[in-house]
């Protein structure tokens, strides 16, 4: 990091350094604020508690072990995230997910990510769409459904996005635009199998 | 600007941008003029304002569950005891590293002959060398028995090359002192350690030595006295009475010039040589009857003042010449000027022997010297010799591994020397090394 004269350490960079130094309890507060955010990526991208768990773990390991090459050229959440996705995608890969793209798919309601870690209070009428949507999100194509994930259930900006999943913001647009298209066929899909009309 | 109406397909294009608010205002109020009139792209935009709204919400209650949260911390904190772990375990490896070094070049320098190790030996060893030390100095008496080795005090490199008198069963025989190693040469009272390998007595022997005879010169009016002491004691209680005697040494201003150990059969005898102020000879002299039970004592007076101004004058002759080429030597050239320099070299070292000699019989003259011999007395009637017990043997082994591992750390300690200007030099080039590159790294940072 280029040191502009001497200005005072925030807090992150206070606490990255403890945890450089081997302080675990430093490490914790620092990723404390993200973990939510990384489980919740990681829960959409992989599908599955299990998974989602084995990427966080593998995920802050990485980053810890990564610390200390933290050149402070993107902001420290950035950066984070960025490992995170990454260890998904690899995680994805090696298991071999085949993703199902027919709509016929779709017909199973069946169980979510979303209901077994979400708190009790739901809403009642939109349950059964919500599932639907969170299912689909399972079937996009892991490009597609990273970059959605990202921009619409977590609301990144597009240089955000870029940044994280190593590509450039055209990109980004792109597969935001192709995975939504999908999403919304999905979702007038379901709409017309319950017989709801959307005005 | 008006702009043309637009179609389908454009709408479409932007819908997504529209739905991150990434449009300008004029373009935003044309997508939704469009919509107005479009029923299929106003059902494409509420498709996807509802998709997007629903998405948005999607993960806001989903609460990271209590084993996942525990799960990485735990894992991560099990990666930095590793990592703590493996910093001790490169440590030991490089301390244990180094030990086989040090260990390994210590016994190699033991094999070869490069190093001088020491050659001391445990209290309950006696080699099995023959050679008996000699020693210099005016009326210098010496006892040692067949089979000890012994080491002994010099006064000074003058002493190297003074002939010694053995004298074994009323014969005598004329050795010299040679390959003496000396310790340090220096001032006058200076301990120095030479060891003497040429000398093998058939018979437990005494020897003295004897002073180089001086030229024969008039003898001077002033007497200059040396004064000394000859004790003799023995005693039951040696190492407390070795104390005593140190003790008492150092209460009257004194000093050890020699220390001799020796042992046979068991029975210790040390030999020293003790100085002490001239002034207070007579005093020691009375407090040493407390170390054991005196055997003999006699009081020596020896007049060196026909020694001491004959060394005198002839320092003064070497002055002289001195002096006198300083003044020839300047107007010298070629052969004779080399001629002088070499008379000149002599001359300083003539001088400085003299000079040493001369602060010799000062420092006698000054200090009374005291030659102590203390037998330790066995109390018991010689029995036949027991086999040593268990208990003993154990003790005995013990303390003489005890010794032969001091031993060896000291050798260490030497041959570390000897490494110690290579590994300095490794060293320093590893921290520079080590600094340009830590730099470096800072620098890109």
């Amino acid at each position: 990091m280029r040191r502009e004269g001497k200005r005072v350490q925030t807090d992150e960079e206070r606490l990255v350094e403890s945890a450089i130094g081997g302080d675990a309890y430093a490490f914790e507060q620092l990723m404390g604020k993200h973990e939510a955010r990384m489980y919740a990526v990681a829960l959409r991208m992989c599908g599955n508690r299990e998974d989602a768990q084995d990427s966080l773990q593998d995920a802050m390991l990485r980053i810890y072990k990564a610390l200390g090459s933290f050149k402070g050229q993107s902001s420290f959440a950035t950066w984070a995230y960025r490992i995170t996705m990454n260890t998904c995608l690899d995680n994805l890969r090696r298991k071999k997910v085949r993703q199902a793209q027919s709509l016929d798919a779709l017909l199973d309601i069946g169980w979510s990510p979303a209901d077994e870690d979400a708190s009790p209070e739901k809403h009642a009428d939109n349950a059964e769409m919500r599932r639907a949507l969170s299912r689909a999100i399972q079937l996009l194509p892991e490009d597609m459904r990273s970059a959605v994930v990202l921009r619409d259930v977590q609301g990144y900006s597009y240089e955000e996005i870029a940044e994280i999943l190593e590509a450039n913001v055209g990109t980004v647009k792109s597969r935001i635009s192709r995975g939504r298209e999908k999403l919304r066929n999905v979702l007038s899909a379901q709409a017309e199998l319950f017989g709801r009309r959307r005005v | 600007m008006m702009e043309q109406k637009m179609s389908c397909e454009r709408f479409m294009g932007q819908l997504d941008a529209y739905l991150d608010g990434a449009l300008t205002a004029e373009e935003m109020r044309q997508m939704e003029a469009h919509a107005d009139e479009c029923a299929k792209c106003a059902e494409e935009l509420n498709a996807g304002r509802q998709l997007v709204q629903m998405l948005r919400g999607l993960d806001d209650e989903i609460v990271v569950p209590l084993d996942v949260q525990a799960g990485w911390r735990r894992a991560v904190r099990k990666e930095i005891s590793a990592k703590k772990r493996k910093n001790w375990y490169r440590v030991l490896g490089t301390v244990a590293a180094a030990l086989v070094v040090m260990i390994g070049s210590t016994f190699a320098m033991r094999g070869t002959d490069m190093v001088a190790f020491s050659n001391e030996l445990s209290p309950n060893e006696t080699s099995g060398n023959t050679y008996v030390a000699a020693g210099a100095p005016v009326g210098r008496r010496i006892a040692a028995k067949q089979g000890d080795q012994a080491k002994v005090m010099l006064m000074s490199a003058a002493d190297a090359g003074a002939p010694v008198v053995f004298e074994t069963d009323g014969e005598e025989q004329q050795k010299k002192v040679s390959d003496v190693v000396l310790e340090d040469e220096g001032a006058m009272g200076s301990r120095q350690t030479a060891t003497a390998s040429d000398a093998t007595p058939a018979e437990p022997l005494v020897m003295s030595s004897m002073p180089a005879t001086p030229e024969e010169t008039p003898k001077p009016t002033a007497p200059l006295l040396v004064y000394g002491a000859n004790r003799e004691a023995e005693t039951e209680n040696f190492d407390q009475e070795r104390d005593t005697l140190k003790a008492l040494v150092s209460e009257y201003d004194g000093y050890f010039a020699s220390d001799l150990l020796t042992q046979s059969d068991g029975a210790r005898c040390l030999t020293s040589e003790i100085r002490v102020p001239a002034e207070r000879l007579d005093e020691f002299v009375t407090a040493l009857d407390d170390v054991g039970t005196t055997l003999s004592l006699e009081s020596t007076a020896n007049d060196v003042a026909a020694y001491y101004y004959d060394a005198d004058a002839r320092l003064g002759t070497q002055q002289a010449i001195v002096a006198r080429l300083n003044q020839l030597i300047p107007e010298a050239q070629g052969d004779e000027l080399q001629a002088l320099n070499d008379q000149l070299e002599e001359a300083y070292a003539a001088i400085d022997e003299l000079q040493k000699l001369l602060n010799r019989y000062d420092s006698d003259i000054s200090y009374a010297t005291v030659r102590m011999t203390l037998w330790e007395k066995s109390q018991f009637a010689p029995e036949p010799t027991k086999e040593p017990t268990l208990g003993e043997r154990s003790r005995s082994g013990f303390q003489q591994s005890l010794h032969a591992v001091g031993k060896f750390f000291r050798d260490m300690v030497v041959s570390l020397a000897v490494i110690a200007p290579v590994a300095g030099i490794l060293i320093v080039v590893g921290i520079v090394v080590g600094v340009i590159i830590y730099t470096i790294r800072k620098k890109k940072k």
